[in-house]
């Protein structure tokens, strides 16, 4: 396994080990599928079976090559977890936001918050930038494409 | 009627004025968007298709083949001027094209890019337009074992051969699988690991995966990465004209590079990364002057950026003839067909010619069109490039929550969305290769439905499904695409 990565040998192994274990759900989950064998010999549990095995061998694997280098360490520099926080936040604020009060100001807080993710401090000046292409976007393929978006206002813009 | 009439009847068919429209905005949009840095070509294509929904099939399919080629050259823009490849064809023209651009000479590393991509992307046009009816009329004998055995070759190849090891590449391919089990089986309408939820009883769309592999996880990744939050744009120096010399030094990379690219893209054999590093390494074998390379030769532009294009031409082979995408951003056109309810494959020649036709004419005019308006407008393009990253990143989630959440206005889309962008920075942190994912997504239903075909027909007997000659020899060219890489890095090592 090559050394120049961004995670160690630890990383992979947890990596491995968490695949295993989705593999293992899936497996449990492919078990309890209801469905009997047709002139296949196989149903829908095969390939469901199929992808279990996969992700657990290769979650095994992952996990192997991570103990075999467990004492080399990761060549990448440090997340930023303030800016990772920033953007999953920002989503799933828009997820919330977004059949509530409406595309805008949902895709205004996501655009808002991927700012503040690149530590950029001119927050207002971002805020209006993210106001204005959400209204664009809003405008153009709402009446444009004619797509229908979720508003706050029913029957408005925004 | 042969290849010609029909292609001629394809050519009446996209020179409608409207057609012709369709064809230049796909350029100039896949262009883009593609030149955007860290949007790929595959991106470009997920993100633009809620665009292409508005339209009717024929002039859908003629802006895709705008967005196609527009797209990868956008990628290659990037690479030059900002040393940023938006996907692994571009790697290598990263190399030397950003160097030349840091001499002084980026005019003339994006000229020969651009004529090289023009050239590539015709030779290949004509190759495709004569080699797939071929392809298609021998596919038709192909039962559901051959199509099982495919789809096991395609996995065998870009899971071993792309990225730094298999390990990962399985890995990729197998989350892929996983998610395509998802939803209602097709042969016997059962409901598999829906969770409740009414979305996914259509399965998890691809535009939700690539949208978040690409954009959500590129995102993350490049935010949560300090030193990736500086860059650097080249301005371009020097003349778009090239002179006698680049162009004596450019005309047989264009071509060597070219008949390098296109077979790698026409046999499923892992994409546009392994040609357009062949043709690296032979140019400068070939070159006179090998100590340029690594400091801006003009060859190393040339030759890969015409193995890019030529294999970008290639891979519609088997995604036409077979329905067999082999690159991330042939799955992302596969969707788009099945959006229209077509299914590619042999019988598309038979029961959409007009389409695939009009398709295979526009590959024409989206190549000479990217010709003619991509070097006078690099000056736009440079533009993008200084767009500050967090306005980017911005738009590029704004737009990839509306894209994917326009699918099926269903906000459980916008929770995959997330999830799997989370897998596309582990992905990226972990150096694991996002296509094997996608292909495995596209092609674990097909593998799955053909498999279980043929052992309905053979009566649940698996070597009796898989003895057939042709199931055999593609099911030995799968071995021996996992086992020759594995013998070949070993003797290296050794």
């Amino acid at each position: 396994m090559e050394s120049d990565v961004h995670v160690g040998g630890r990383g992979f192994m947890a990596l491995g080990l968490a695949t295993l274990v989705l593999g293992l759900v899936v497996a449990v989950g492919t078990a309890n599928l209801p469905g009997a064998a047709s002139y296949a010999g196989v149903g829908v549990r095969l390939f469901p079976a199929i992808a279990a095995a996969g992700l657990i061998g290769s979650g095994l694997w992952l996990a192997v090559q991570g103990w075999q280098i467990r004492h080399v360490h990761g060549s990448g520099e440090r997340s930023d977890p303030v800016a990772f926080a920033a953007i999953i936040g920002g989503l799933v604020a828009h997820m919330v936001l977004l059949e509530t009060a409406g595309f805008v100001i949902a895709s205004t807080v996501l655009f808002f918050a991927v700012t503040l993710a690149f530590r950029d401090q001119r927050w207002l000046l971002n805020l209006a930038i993210a106001f204005a292409v959400a209204l664009v976007t809003r405008v153009v393929l709402g009446y444009g494409l004619g797509l229908a978006l979720p508003t706050l206002l029913p029957g408005g813009v925004i | 009627m042969g290849a010609l009439d029909q292609l001629l009847n394809g050519f009446a068919q996209a020179l409608t004025l409207t057609n012709i429209g369709w064809c230049l905005l796909g350029t100039i949009l896949g262009t883009a968007v593609g030149i955007l840095p860290g949007i790929g070509p595959a991106l470009t294509i997920a993100l633009l298709l809620p665009v292409t929904a508005y339209l009717d099939a024929t002039g859908a399919f003629i802006m895709f083949a705008g967005l196609y080629y527009g797209a990868m050259y956008g990628s290659s823009t990037t690479s030059i001027l900002l040393n940023t490849p938006g996907e692994s064809g571009s790697i290598v023209t990263a190399v030397e094209g950003y160097r030349m651009a840091k001499a002084g000479r980026g005019a003339a590393a994006l000229a020969t890019a651009a004529i090289g991509s023009f050239v590539a992307g015709t030779v290949g046009t004509l190759l495709l337009t004569f080699l797939a009816p071929a392809i298609a009329r021998m596919a038709i004998a192909f039962g559901p074992a051959e199509y099982f055995a495919i789809a096991v070759f395609a996995f065998a190849a870009v899971s071993s051969m792309l990225g730094t090891s298999p390990a990962r590449g399985v890995w990729s391919l197998f989350l892929g699988i996983t998610a395509g089990v998802v939803g209602i089986d097709s042969l016997t309408g059962q409901s598999r690991f829906t969770m409740g939820f009414p979305t996914l009883l259509d399965g998890i769309s691809i535009v939700v995966v690539a949208v978040g592999l690409f954009a959500v996880g590129e995102a993350l990744w490049v935010a949560s990465q300090p030193s990736m939050r500086i860059q650097e744009v080249e301005a371009v120096r020097g003349s778009l004209w090239m002179t006698r010399d680049e162009w004596r030094r450019s005309w047989k990379p264009w071509l060597r590079g070219t008949f390098i690219g296109f077979p790698f893209g026409a046999l499923p054999a892992g994409g546009t990364e392994i040609p357009t590093f062949v043709s690296y390494t032979l140019e400068k074998k070939l070159s006179s002057r090998p100590e340029e390379f690594g400091h801006g030769a003009i060859e190393g532009v040339a030759g890969p950026e015409a193995a890019n294009n030529a294999a970008v031409a290639g891979v519609l082979v088997p995604l036409l003839t077979l329905g067999l995408p082999t690159s991330a951003t042939a799955a992302i056109m596969l969707a788009a067909f099945q959006e229209y309810g077509l299914q590619p494959g042999p019988l598309l020649f038979l029961t959409n010619a007009d389409l695939v036709w009009s398709l295979i004419a526009s590959l024409y005019i989206g190549n000479l069109a990217l010709l003619v308006l991509n070097l006078p407008l690099v000056g736009l393009w440079v533009r993008l490039l200084t767009i500050p990253q967090h306005f980017l990143y911005g738009g590029i989630l704004v737009f990839s929550t509306l894209g994917v959440y326009s699918l099926n206005r269903s906000v459980t889309d916008l929770v995959l969305l997330l999830l799997f962008g989370l897998v596309g920075w582990i992905m990226r942190r972990f150096d694991i290769p996002v296509a094997p994912c996608i292909i495995g997504l596209i092609l674990g239903p097909m593998a799955e439905e053909q498999l279980r075909r043929a052992l309905s027909i053979s009566q649940g007997s698996l070597v009796d499904a898989l003895s057939r000659p042709l199931t055999l020899v593609i099911l030995a060219l799968a071995v021996l695409v996992v086992v020759v890489p594995a013998l070949l890095s070993r003797r290296k090592k050794a």
